[in-house]
């Protein structure tokens, strides 16, 4: 449920917030929740909205899909390895 | 219930259609082709939502007018009434000179009858990360790559960078190093003008030359389009060349839709 709602919130900062915002999003997200795919096809959105021809690979795909997937990648590795006692 | 054989074939499934995502995303970060066939199929299904979400973003602000208080209206009228007198001295000026430019050019037999495309802003900078807007003008409205793009009719900010069925990218003259070529009205001199991002442009002159502040910044060619007025002038004495830094004309955020030049 919580995770949902946050899906809700990124799709509302998606359309109506500066890309800074979303991208913000998709980084807690991404460390809060295991596997957050939503992410990266978030990050999807704002490359294949705003990159175009003539940027470099930074400004391709580059620029926030590839990160996010590597961040949701890297957030799996690492919540594999640690254990929180509450 | 499922069995384990078929939560076996689930996660299988998953595995490769999330291999499948990854494969697409390294190879459209690598391959401009790709890039832009993802870019096609998932702007072509977004846009719609971008276009719903606008339209509910724009009920949401008028609303907040009857929240509004009355005085602040009121100031608000008055301001656009002075701006509004004001604009109509400046036009009643400009119109004998526009009429005496296009009967000189009409003796040479230069016309500029142009025909414009109407594109709605879906969505534009700060939303995006770069200085680009997209329209919802598209190939089936007959935008073409290349194409200009004028905030009003005389007034020019960018070009159609990349164009989809129903949508296209416009790539404004102040992204990041995009070259425009220009002219200062008032020092009658052409220069290049460079995009620096986030609305601001620059250009490098000789210090020897004299450049006022305010002077107006046009395209070059027969039938000139503003891009700009001169704004900040920085001299380094230590530097041969001085930096002229302008902005778009127009507010981005005051214009619901762009006219693209055919």
């Amino acid at each position: 449920m919580k995770r949902i709602f946050c899906d809700v919130v990124l799709l509302a900062l998606l359309f109506y917030c500066p890309w800074y915002l979303a991208a913000a999003a998709i980084f807690a997200f991404a460390v809060i929740f295991p596997g957050y795919w939503e992410g990266v096809v978030a990050a999807l959105i704002i490359d294949s909205f705003y990159s175009v021809s003539s940027l470099s690979f930074k400004g391709g795909f580059g620029m926030f899909t590839l990160p996010a997937m590597v961040l949701v990648y890297l957030s799996g590795i690492i919540r594999s390895k640690i254990r929180i006692f509450a | 219930m499922k069995t384990s054989l078929q939560n076996k074939t689930g996660r299988k499934n998953k595995k490769i259609w999330l291999i499948v995502f990854v494969a697409v995303i390294v190879a459209g970060a690598f391959s401009n082709s790709i890039r832009f066939l993802v870019s096609k199929t998932v702007v072509t299904a977004i846009s719609p939502f971008f276009r719903s979400a606008n339209y509910f973003g724009g009920a949401i602000y008028d609303f907040s007018y009857f929240i509004k208080s009355k005085k602040s209206l009121f100031d608000e009228v008055g301001r656009l009434k002075a701006r509004n007198a004001e604009l109509e001295k400046e036009f009643l000026m400009a119109e004998p000179m526009r009429k005496e430019n296009e009967e000189l050019k009409a003796l040479f037999s230069q016309t500029n009858k142009k025909d414009y495309i109407l594109g709605s802003i879906i969505s534009r900078p700060p939303k995006a990360p770069y200085d680009i807007i997209v329209v919802d003008a598209g190939l089936e409205s007959g935008a073409k790559e290349g194409m200009r793009a004028l905030a009003y009719p005389g007034v020019m900010i960018g070009t159609v960078a990349e164009v989809f069925p129903k949508t296209s990218k416009i790539k404004l003259i102040s992204f990041s190093g995009e070259e425009t070529n220009v002219f200062l009205e008032e020092e009658k001199v052409s220069a290049l003008a460079v995009g620096l991002g986030g609305g601001n442009l620059e250009i490098k002159m000789p210090s020897s030359f004299k450049i006022n502040s305010g002077g107006k910044i046009l395209t070059e060619g027969t039938f000139p389009l503003l891009v700009g007025e001169v704004g900040k002038i920085e001299v380094d004495l230590l530097n041969p060349f001085q930096k002229i830094l302008f902005r778009l004309p127009v507010n981005l955020n005051e214009i619901k839709s762009v006219l693209v030049e055919k």
